[in-house]
């Protein structure tokens, strides 16, 4: 209870409490008008987005329910706002980006901010940024792994005014829709964005007059003290020192080989330090992140091993200090090509939980399956009407202290959904074949890792191309406290006697009745398997998680013919596998 | 005393809630008895029985002469929530059995790495799948073996399995091959209820149709053990009624056919609430107004407008939190079946008043429930509560509410607020007791906002009609939280929801997806909607309605091509044309704008899926007498004045106290406070308060 505020005349927790209470509320808003009116499968159902509300410095001080690894993102695009338009910053503006050079992230993911005035004073910015279905370049969805340089991703939209006191900037919006393949969705999902700018600026405008500008100002600054303050005294209680781990992407696409993400945690008092040296150098392909994904990719880790009530705002980042190497693969220099860092966001976050595993250990589970592995489809129906097929295919999570990995949920770091089969079938040239568990996967551990999923789809168009981004086949998800590591992912194209295994990173062509099938990683797994409860595995098999088998190998478990565990034998096989261990 | 006519008749409401149930009977012409007594969980029925019997002998009422019967229930929401459904197992399509366990994949909240997904309603080894195959046309892919179908029954009669459900992908598309499926099931497997996909929710979305069914076959031989029950119970008190109950939609429906659709009633009490704002709203003759209902441990708000209210297409069971806004889906169990759209948050009389880890003042979502309850109640309950901050402000009763059944020890209040709340925060407890109190109401602004500026629509177009047992207590001040000027508080505020049964309709509903989306022929639209009231005319003639006591009502579930969640549009009586089409069209266009601020610019609106709703108004007495009021007497309309505290402006006011019936005939200016058996009506400084000709207390804001 060593965080508290100082008293203000202004604020007192009352009102604090009321006017934080809708600031988050209006953060939430402008997510459910997204949600709502968005036109593509990715942003409406895989829910690729993110929304903020910040003060009039720019800082964001209510994140709405997203994708964790974008919140951290937002503060660089208002930063750079700030600084470019300062003087400039007028009503009726909004601004649009999507370069990662400018407070970005990849081409795809398209930020608007509009400024809110009252009386010509302004109070805050309402920001939102999303993921396209396409932003043009080489490759349909824009997604791409092999691409060599940021040209070849489609087009670059440094900041720049999209509306100028109030006037779309028809020049620039010409540009944009004649560059990407399906314009109409593109502007579908650009008035989503719109619409919730709009949402905000009523919202805090709103605020403005029932509390007062300088209240809401006030509040705002107080907000971002409060969340500082919390995670100080959190930082307090862990114990001061260094923490290192590394983990790895298996490779670039272009045989690169394995691919160091390295991260240093120092405790220090109320403050920490991530620093990324020894990390590797940025890649030929598109895997490079940027500074911002890196950051947004600690301030998640350390999310999780806080309490979860501290307000998502920029004055948690205050007390981290993030280090990232220029010109390493988690900082890398123009013209970086940079459309598939979201794996490598995802395994800097799986590096950073690494790490805090060692500060508390118990609050932080074994690795994930790593993903979401990217999957996506393109091409043109026979009368050249364009289609992009883009799909995530989440897993689960890895062990836990206290409970298995959840099966089937999204990664941590990218809380996405899935897309309904149905409406895949119904909207796209393809058919689902297969979606569902993959018995006997997973690190086994007292409590086990989540299973892998397998997603099977059919092309069903004349010929089309194919993109595949996933990971996780030699350095898998990690285990921990003694818990097996993952299993790894696969792709296999026309699965049967002709099938053909394909490596991680996939661009090619395919034609009518192709089909992949791809399996994610399974999560590593926490604690001894030799300790797990035998009624646990006993479920497992009995659900068809699982084979007898599979639990007398990894678990010493022995299951008799009527369906029960078999006690004694079990003791016996466990006994057996212990001393062949200390053997 | 009700007299004790010969051939007089009774309609009897009865709603049961996790901590009461309350039952309202009502004579033709409008007199009307009430009675609250404890709820028997998880044997609900038996405190139905015993206390009608009470109820009965109060009102001295002959049992022959109750004609109706009118329920809402939480059974079937108890049955998921503690796990006491039947032994489901679940048949699907080869590679899909999964589906209901991977669910949208979304996690509920987003760092919580202790974050457990539900357990599937049916575990993995009781979905079993079939070669069989439907493609998005319709078409059957992969035909049905007999002998692979034999063998599934088979395997589901060794698991010894109590209920089943069915659900292919892409049935929706072909709603006859899956049924025939089923037929085939229910032969194979006598005495196995069989819910089919196809019958329950012909609806495009895999996830939420197999989801939607396994709930109703979870649920099924409960609920259909539950009503039999009641009616032998019924029975066995010599009354011979008709038995209805409440849907999630707001209608009613024959018991018979709840048995077979016990997904349909999953939030039965809830709506039976705002069906009775919706009959005050229109007896009113205030067609527009906000419906705030607060409780022990909730408060839910709704939204009627021009005398309707609104339809949630989706919602889950235990998931939490209902905001209605599917951010944080992942926590519950889904189900789509028309519902009132009502939006919850965690603040009722029983929230705790406490303190965050940063030194943040918080009021709930954690309750103190019945048990140890507040303070104030002295069974034990040490943390504060609202009841605890709103004694302390002298808005309740120090020394009894509920009409003397619950005594109120003041000085434990104090305590309670003093110590937990006021000191850590360092404030005096007066100031503290106030904070909560505000804290609460910006709580519970979320409820209401998702239900009007989430939607488009501005408040302040709206009144606010306060009910259950913390809704009057907060009613003005939530309204003024909107710039809402005026405020309904019905008679009987506690029991609102149990007069919400007495005059709700009958109805029924269809569904069917349409699998071709754009360019649909008017001719086809209206060969689709002629089906779906043939066999909701059908349902009702079975039951023994008049063909022509039916009403239809038909809509579209409309979107612009591309987008994920629709719109649900009225499509207008009469012969579709394609010029009525269009007109439906511009329709979609209108409400989009409204509820979103933008048309979409390039993109065709679809049609997504058609519904038909038909209904029999409800029979029995008009809804005036039933939401009427008559003082009862020995009514207490003396009044006294005690010290309320409004906040740092106005400070502690002498603040006269009284009965409903001591305001009869003399409007009168906040603040006031009127005490009733059931619910406190807080009248604050600036608002002014009136009887209507109907008993209502409408309280408006000075301006």
């Amino acid at each position: 209870m060593n965080a508290r505020l100082a008293p203000s005349p202004i604020a007192d927790p009352i009102t604090f409490e009321v006017v934080k209470g809708g600031l988050e509320a209006l953060a939430d808003e402008l997510a459910i008008t997204i949600v709502r009116t968005a036109h593509s499968q990715v942003v409406r159902d895989n829910m690729d987005f993110s929304t903020a509300v910040c003060d009039a410095h720019g800082q964001v001080v209510a994140q709405g329910c997203g994708i964790p690894l974008h919140l951290g993102a937002l503060p660089d695009a208002l930063a750079t706002l700030v600084r470019k338009y300062a003087g400039n910053i007028n009503p009726g503006d909004v601004f649009i980006l999507n370069d990662p050079d400018e407070g970005g992230m990849h081409l795809p993911d398209i930020f608007l901010v509009k400024p809110v005035f009252i009386g010509g004073d302004l109070i805050g910015y309402a920001a939102c940024v999303a993921h396209f279905p396409d932003i043009g370049g080489r490759t349909a969805g824009g997604n791409a792994v092999d691409s060599t340089e940021i040209f070849q991703e489609g087009l670059q939209i440094p900041l720049l005014k999209l509306f100028d006191g109030g006037r779309r900037d028809e020049t620039l919006m010409a540009i944009l829709l004649r560059n990407v393949r399906i314009p109409e969705v593109v502007l579908g999902d650009l008035e989503a964005l719109l619409a919730a700018c709009h949402v905000g600026e009523r919202g805090l405008i709103q605020l403005a007059e029932r509390h007062g500008k300088e209240t809401l100002a006030v509040i705002m600054e107080r907000l971002l003290a409060y969340s500082e303050q919390r995670l100080r005294s959190e930082l307090s209680a862990m114990p001061d020192g260094d923490y290192s781990f590394e983990d790895f992407i298996d490779d670039d696409g272009f045989g690169s080989g394995p691919i160091r993400i390295a991260v240093k945690l120092t405790i220090a008092g109320d403050r920490m330090v991530a620093d990324f040296a020894g990390t590797s150098g940025q890649v030929r392909s598109a895997l490079n992140a940027t500074p911002s994904f890196t950051r947004a990719a600690v301030y998640a880790g350390v999310r999780c091993v806080v309490s979860d009530d501290i307000p998502s705002n920029q004055g948690f980042y205050r007390p981290i200090e993030v280090r990232i190497p220029l010109g390493s693969i988690l900082n890398a220099e123009r013209p970086a090509a940079r459309a598939a860092r979201g794996l490598t966001g995802f395994r800097a976050c799986d590096a950073v939980l690494g790490a805090l595993a060692q500060v508390c250990p118990g609050r932080v589970p074994a690795a994930g399956e790593g993903g979401a592995t990217m999957l996506s489809f393109g091409g043109t129906y026979a009368d050249r009407r364009a289609f992009v097929f883009v799909d995530f295919v989440p897993g689960g999570w890895g062990g836990r202290k206290t409970a298995d990995g959840v099966d089937g949920t999204s990664p941590l770091a990218a809380n996405v959904t899935n897309i309904p089969v149905e409406e895949i079938e119904l909207d796209q040239p393809i058919r689902v074949e297969r979606y569902g568990f993959v018995p006997d996967s997973g690190g086994a551990g007292l409590y086990r890792g989540c299973l892998s999923i397998v997603r099977e789809l059919r092309f069903l168009e004349k010929e089309g191309t194919l993109q595949i981004r996933s990971d996780r086949r030699q350095h898998l998800p990690y285990g921990l406290q003694g818990g097996a590591n993952g299993t790894p992912s696969s792709n296999v194209f026309n699965p049967g006697p002709e099938e053909q295994a394909l490596p991680t990173h996939v661009s090619r062509r395919v034609k009518q009745g192709d089909v992949i099938r791809h399996i994610t990683a399974g999560g590593g797994g926490y604690g001894d398997p030799l300790e797990r409860d035998p009624a646990l595995v006993l479920d497992d098999v009995l659900n068809g998680k699982q084979t007898a088998a599979y639990a007398l190998d990894q678990y010493g478990v022995v299951i008799a013919p009527d369906g029960a565990v078999d006690g004694l034998a079990t003791r016996e096989a466990r006994k057996r596998a212990r001393a062949a261990r200390s053997g | 005393m009700a007299e004790l006519g010969g051939s007089a008749e009774y309609r009897l409401g009865v709603d049961i809630g996790g901590t009461f149930t309350d039952m309202v009977v009502v004579r033709d012409g409008g007199a009307v008895t009430t009675l609250k007594v404890l709820s028997s969980p998880p044997d609900f029925g038996r405190s139905v029985v015993s206390g009608l019997e009470q109820l009965l002998r109060l009102a001295g009422i002959a049992s022959g002469a109750v004609r109706s019967i009118l329920h809402g229930t939480t059974v079937a929401t108890n049955a998921i929530l503690e796990a006491r459904g039947a032994r489901t197992g679940l048949v699907t399509t080869t590679g899909f059995r999964d589906v209901l366990e991977l669910g949208r994949m979304r996690h509920p909240s987003l760092y919580d790495m202790t974050w457990r997904k539900p357990l599937p309603l049916v575990p993995r080894r009781l979905r079993l799948e079939l070669d069989f195959r439907i493609d998005a046309a319709g078409k059957v892919t992969a035909p049905l073996n007999d002998a692979e179908l034999a063998g599934v029954a088979g395997q589901l009669r060794e698991e010894q399995v109590e209920s089943v459900a069915v659900c292919f992908i892409n049935s929706y598309a072909n709603q006859d091959v899956e049924k025939t499926i089923a037929a085939s099931l229910r032969s194979l497997l006598p005495g196995v209820p069989v819910s089919a996909s196809a019958e329950i929710l012909p609806e495009i979305k895999e996830y939420e149709r197999t989801s939607t069914t396994v709930v109703n076959a979870y649920v099924h031989p409960l609920v259909d053990r539950y009503i039999v029950d009641l009616e032998k119970g019924l029975y066995s008190l010599g009354v011979r009624g008709s038995f209805q109950i409440m849907q999630s939609s707001g209608g009613l429906i024959d018991a018979g056919e709840a048995r077979a659709r016990p997904v349909q009633m999953i939030e039965s009490g809830p709506a039976a609430g705002v069906i009775a704002v919706r009959a005050l709203a229109t007896r009113i003759g205030r067609p527009n107004v906000v419906s705030f209902d607060m409780g022990g441990t909730t408060a839910k708000a709704s939204l009627i407008e021009n005398g309707e209210p609104f339809e949630a297409a989706e919602y889950e069971v235990g998931g939490g939190m209902n905001t209605g806004h599917g951010l944080t889906r992942g926590g519950g169990y889904t189900i789509r079946v028309p519902s009132i759209d009502i939006s919850e948050v965690g603040a009722g009389g029983g929230s705790i008043c406490w303190i965050d880890g940063g030194g943040s003042a918080r009021v709930g979502p954690q309750s103190a429930g019945a048990s140890p309850g507040p303070a104030c109640y002295a069974h034990g309950g040490t943390a504060p509560t609202l009841t605890d901050a709103n004694v302390v402000l002298g808005y309740l009763s120090p020394h009894q509410i509920a009409g003397g059944s619950q005594a109120i020890d003041s000085g434990l209040a104090h305590a309670a607020i003093a110590e937990h709340f006021a000191a850590p925060l360092g404030l005096e407890p007066l100031e503290a007791a106030y904070g909560a109190y505000r804290i609460a109401v910006a709580a519970m602004s979320k409820a209401v906002k998702a239900v009007t500026s989430q939607r488009g629509r501005d408040p302040r177009d709206f009144s606010l009609v306060g009910f259950g047992g913390a809704g009057p207590m907060y009613a003005a001040a939530m309204a003024a939280e909107f710039d809402i000027d005026t405020v309904v508080i019905p008679p009987r505020p506690g029991l609102f929801s149990a007069i919400g049964l007495l005059v709700a309709d009958v109805q029924h509903h269809a569904v069917a997806s349409l699998s071709r989306r754009s360019g649909v022929a008017a001719a086809d639209l209206a060969a689709r909607f002629a089906r779906l009231e043939t066999e909701l005319r059908g349902r009702f003639e079975r039951d023994g309605y008049a063909a022509a006591a039916i009403s239809i009502e038909r809509f579209a579930d409309m979107r612009y091509r591309g987008q994920s969640s629709e719109l649900r549009i009225p499509v207008a009586a009469g012969q579709l044309t394609e010029q009525t089409v269009a007109a439906l069209h511009e329709r979609f266009e209108d409400e989009h704008e409204r509820t979103f601020g933008h048309r979409g610019s390039q993109h065709a609106p679809e049609i997504l899926n058609v519904r038909v709703r038909a209904h029999v108004a409800a029979a029995g007495t008009g809804a005036s007498d039933i939401l009427g009021y008559r003082a009862t007497p020995g009514e207490d309309a003396a009044g006294s004045v005690r010290n309320a505290y409004f906040g740092p402006a106005v400070g502690l006011v002498a603040t006269p106290v009284t009965s409903r019936a001591g305001l009869a005939g003399k409007p009168a200016a906040g603040p006031m406070i009127i005490e009733e058996m059931d619910a406190t009506t807080l009248i604050p400084p600036g608002w002014t308060v009136a009887l209507d000709p109907f008993g209502d207390l409408v309280m408006e804001r000075a301006r």
